[in-house]
């Protein structure tokens, strides 16, 4: 079959490598559409324990096309949502509940084979149905997941005055997860036109043009917008020149919730004084846990949508330029690799 | 009447100041007792940038209601009170939000307006707390900093079966280990004055320890309290935190320190960090917890000393010598 494949960090290659067949438990998915996420660009770099030789590729819907032994629950030809998160069940943390911090997790597209190929392999347990979705619909499920995940972690009280900064796909699938959860008020800032445009058609009560070059501007409407601050503000950027002016746009008492991934290196300087002394929270959450099926039925009854996110499409073949759009070009919002 | 004066930033007398006049819903409590609390040094000190001078400070009170202003609707004449020392207004957006510790045009005893290193101090009268029949009398300046740990107790959320590293056992550090270990938590304390080390087991530690060399720094806890305020403390805190796990603020760090958060870190491990900030809803659950006899308060009280040795007194905390110092007021 064909995929992409690593050999080390930054050197990808697509190459003819042998079909995958199902072991015990597992069914062969033939990929339909793959998402490209800010991982994948990470993972381009050698950031986030690639394995190699890696196929990547952890947003994947693909369509059921051979049963190993045991593997229930599915018929060959279904369209399924792949959870890559693959778990020992066994670690202290996996018996904690807490199976994104498992001692022996495995990922799908990041550790072991993913979904940048004609076929891969995945547990049964680890397939949700999503035959009556559309594809362009059916892909957002991982990122959808993660987001709900966040907001598990969040925990927002309803009412609350909520600013989101940033406008990717991630920024996008929380406004609208917020919209939906009873956010009081919600506002998203980010420094492209077109993606604000996005926000408010996915029901931002406002939002703020704010240039990362040039800040100034942005921050004084967000200031006029909450003069004290906002309840709750989310980092959807992961950027640290972001994350720098984020802490002073939350309202005393309020909560920082970090939910972009910064750059490793990154270190933001923080005053435990003002910390205490203006009761804040500053929280993160981490890919997603236990909210998989939840991510399919908000799709399914569409609390949130795929319209206008996906903005580039690929083939396969095209993958090194898909990794270069995501990584580059301000104007995609969600790029998918079509199969 | 007799008072602790701080005039400006690092000078402060014992002085002959007028008796307060009770103002439209306050009371005038002549203190008995008044705990000194780091606080009381940072502002002797000019190391809190709220404070208003001249300024009497003490927070931690007790004693009787003497005088009642206009309308002033609280316990009556003859009261032996604990004094919720929080000022706040009420109406603003933190007010009523419920965060009444956060109050825009608020403050506090013996920071913003007078506080009771004093004879006689004003307060309003629905921060009166009632001490109960059976309470020592010397126990009831404890209040305070016992409603401070509570309220951080609140703010890290539930404890049961939890491990827990506090570090620091001042008197915060050990009320709040008592409070953890009640909570059902697993507790070890960090901290490095063998006296201090030997009251944090008095007070439900499972160890104490001089470092946390002592203990599995890779194992790390799933809640993490600093209570020294010491930014080095903080940071190495920040990495002990378990990942899923919370850290919280408690100790009160100078203004200008600054400890390094990586973003990352909070995003990978999932960490929560929480600061605390005095009492909020928390003054009367504490009072009933003194009167519970579940704290040892008595194992936490030095021997308390006139107000003319006040500034004795402020030394030995500097110092950290001993654990909660009192004056008796007159």
């Amino acid at each position: 079959m064909q995929a992409a494949v690593y050999d080390r960090p930054r050197e990808l290659r697509l190459a003819e490598v042998s079909d995958p067949m199902p072991g015990p438990g597992e069914v062969r998915l033939r990929s339909r559409v793959t998402g490209v996420c800010g991982t994948d660009v990470h993972l381009h770099d050698g950031e986030f324990f690639p394995v190699y030789p890696l196929i990547p590729g952890h947003e994947v819907i693909g369509e059921v096309d051979m049963l190993g032994e045991q593997a229930e629950g599915l018929a060959i030809g279904q369209l399924v949502a792949l959870d890559n998160m693959l778990t020992c069940g066994l670690c202290d943390k996996c018996r904690q509940g807490r199976p994104n911090f498992c001692r022996h997790l495995r990922a799908l597209g990041v550790t072991d084979p993913g979904g940048f190929a004609e076929y891969l392999v995945a547990p049964a347990a680890k397939c949700y149905p999503v035959d009556d979705l559309d594809l362009d619909t059916a892909v957002l499920t991982e990122p959808v997941a993660c987001a709900i995940h966040g907001l598990d972690v969040l925990a927002m009280r309803p009412g609350s005055d909520v600013l989101v900064l940033g406008a990717g796909p991630s920024g996008l699938i929380l406004t609208q997860l917020l919209r939906q959860s009873g956010a009081g008020r919600l506002t998203v800032a980010a420094p492209t036109e077109a993606k604000l445009e996005l926000a408010h058609h996915f029901g931002a009560d406002g939002t703020v043009r704010i240039e990362r070059e040039d800040p100034e501007a942005g921050a004084a409407a967000l200031s006029d917008l909450a003069p004290e601050g906002f309840d709750i503000v989310i980092d959807a950027t992961g950027a640290l020149g972001v994350l720098n002016r984020a802490l002073g746009m939350v309202r005393d008492g309020g909560v920082l919730f970090v939910y972009g991934m910064a750059d490793k290196a990154a270190r933001l300087p923080i005053s435990p004084y003002d910390v205490f002394r203006r009761e804040l929270t500053i929280k993160g959450s981490f890919a997603q846990c236990f909210s998989f099926d939840r991510a399919v039925l908000a799709l399914r009854h569409g609390r949130v949508r795929s319209d206008g996110l996906i903005t580039h499409r690929f083939p396969l073949a095209s993958y090194p330029q898909a990794v270069e759009t995501v990584r580059n070009d301000r104007a995609c919002v969600k790029a998918v690799v079509q199969l | 009447m007799k008072a602790v004066v701080v005039s400006e930033p690092g000078r402060w007398e014992i002085d002959e100041v007028p008796d307060p006049v009770p103002g439209p819903d306050e009371v005038v409590v002549e203190v008995e007792r008044c705990g000194i609390c780091g606080t009381d040094l940072h502002v002797v000190a000019g190391e809190i940038p709220t404070v208003r001078y001249p300024v009497i400070p003490g927070h931690e009170f007790s004693g009787r209601v003497v005088g009642i202003g206009p309308g002033a609707s609280g316990p009556p004449r003859g009261t032996f009170v604990a004094v919720d020392p929080m000022v706040y207004c009420g109406h603003c957006q933190q007010c009523r939000s419920g965060w009444t510790n956060l109050c825009a045009n608020g403050g506090g005893l013996g920071t913003t307006v007078d506080g009771a290193f004093a004879r006689y101090v004003t307060v309003r009268s629905d921060r009166c707390e009632p001490v109960p029949e059976g309470v020592p009398a010397e126990w009831a300046p404890i209040t305070e900093p016992l409603s401070c740990a509570l309220h951080a107790l609140d703010r890290a959320g539930p404890v049961v079966g939890a491990d827990v590293l506090v570090t620091g056992a001042g008197p915060a550090g050990l009320l709040l280990t008592r409070l953890l270990s009640l909570g059902g938590a697993r507790v070890d304390v960090v901290e490095r004055i063998p006296l201090r080390r030997g009251a944090a087991t008095l007070f439900g530690a499972d160890r104490a320890v001089a470092s946390t060399d002592e203990l599995d720094r890779e194992r790390g806890w799933q809640v993490v309290v600093d209570a020294s305020g010491n930014p080095a403390a903080i940071q190495e805190g920040l990495s002990l935190v378990r990942r899923a796990g919370t850290f919280v603020i408690f100790g009160v760090a100078r203004d200008d320190a600054r400890v390094e958060l990586s973003p990352y870190d909070v995003f990978k491990r999932e960490l929560t960090i929480v600061g605390t900030n005095s009492v909020r809803h928390s003054f009367g659950r504490a009072m009933a917890l003194l009167a519970s006899g579940r704290i040892p308060a008595d194992k936490l009280l030095d021997e308390a000393v006139p107000l003319d040795e006040i500034g004795q007194a402020f030394d030995r905390t500097r110092q950290g010598l001993g654990l909660k110092a009192t004056v008796l007021a007159h």
